[in-house]
């Protein structure tokens, strides 16, 4: 099983709204994964992302990635995959 | 009951942990600035005086956000202004530590200092003055408005609610009750370290206040170069 996330406009700039695409390859989804936003080693909040199915194993949604003043800019993205399990993506963004 | 009475005790219990790791770590130089600087009796409602006013501002920052369903809309509007305060709150805490450090001639900004000090000295020192303690309160009004990730964490929960509101006053009401849950749930961490740092054994031991006079000038300068660079 393979999971992507894309996520537009790039760069990824915080503070802009996203649209976060997650795509499955080699499993059939019962249920839509969602996607947690976090900074690694920061509490920032619970930052959810609700996706809807927008083709077969293709999942869309609207989030937001916030600015931390402390200049830090690396994110991590959990994919959560109801009953399957999770994959994390970390990436930097521009403030 | 609403759907969004659940995420209320959600953003309290987050106020509460946030409050114990990122807060410290970024609004802890405010709270502690202000502890070593007040005189001790009224050192907590001070400081309550001070975060019912954060909490105030993050109400109506809550309330904008749940009216108008969009964190981005509501942050792109107050950016210059935090900015503004970012470089205001930087400059205060540098002036409170040259103060408590003995480098300007002004005495204790918050009190304590003597009473021949400049214009900028004397306001300082009204703030914990016991005629005018309510000054905490515009000043945490201020300060409320300070960049900080999991407040705008917290907005989006407070867009999003609004966004399922099924009327204005209904996005404005939850919007703001997001936020203010959001904000009593910081405010035992930081009064924490508010008394922790207020205690006389610290201020009584001067190599510990010229080092805290040397970290608040440092945070200070920090803080304004975060500011002029956000």
């Amino acid at each position: 099983m393979t999971v992507t996330l894309d996520i537009l406009p790039k760069p990824v700039v915080a503070m802009k709204d996203l649209t976060f695409t997650v795509t499955v390859s080699g499993k059939n989804l019962s249920a839509k994964p969602f996607i947690d936003l976090g900074m690694p080693g920061m509490n920032m909040g619970p930052n959810r992302v609700e996706l809807r199915r927008v083709k077969d194993n293709v999942f869309q949604g609207q989030g937001v990635i916030v600015r931390c003043p402390s200049g830090r800019r690396t994110w991590r993205a959990t994919v959560t995959l109801p009953q399957t399990g999770k994959v994390e993506f970390v990436f930097d963004v521009i403030y | 009951m609403s759907s969004t009475e659940p995420l209320y005790l959600t953003f309290l219990i987050t106020g509460l942990t946030v409050g114990f790791g990122h807060c410290i770590g970024m609004c802890g130089p405010i709270v502690v600035s202000l502890s070593l600087n007040s005189k001790g009796s009224n050192l907590l409602f001070h400081h309550l005086l001070y975060h019912t006013g954060r909490i105030i501002t993050y109400g109506i920052l809550g309330g904008l956000a749940g009216t108008l369903g969009s964190l981005t809309i509501l942050a792109s509007s107050i950016l210059s202004l935090q900015k503004g305060v970012l470089i205001f709150a930087g400059a205060l805490i540098l002036l409170m530590g040259l103060a408590m450090g003995g480098w300007i001639p002004s005495g204790r900004f918050f009190g304590g200092g003597d009473s021949s000090g400049g214009v900028l000295s004397k306001w300082f020192q009204r703030l914990s003055g016991a005629k005018s303690p309510v000054l905490f309160l515009p000043l945490g009004l201020l300060l409320g408005l300070l960049p900080c990730g999991p407040v705008y964490t917290a907005l989006i929960a407070s867009a999003r609610a609004g966004m399922n509101a099924q009327t204005t006053l209904e996005a404005w009401v939850s919007g703001m009750g997001l936020m203010l849950a959001f904000g009593i749930g910081t405010v035992a961490p930081l009064v924490l370290v508010g008394k922790l740092a207020g205690l006389g054994w610290i201020k009584s031991r001067s190599l510990i206040y010229k080092t805290s006079s040397v970290l608040m000038v440092l945070v200070g300068i920090y803080f304004i170069t975060q500011g002029i660079c956000y």
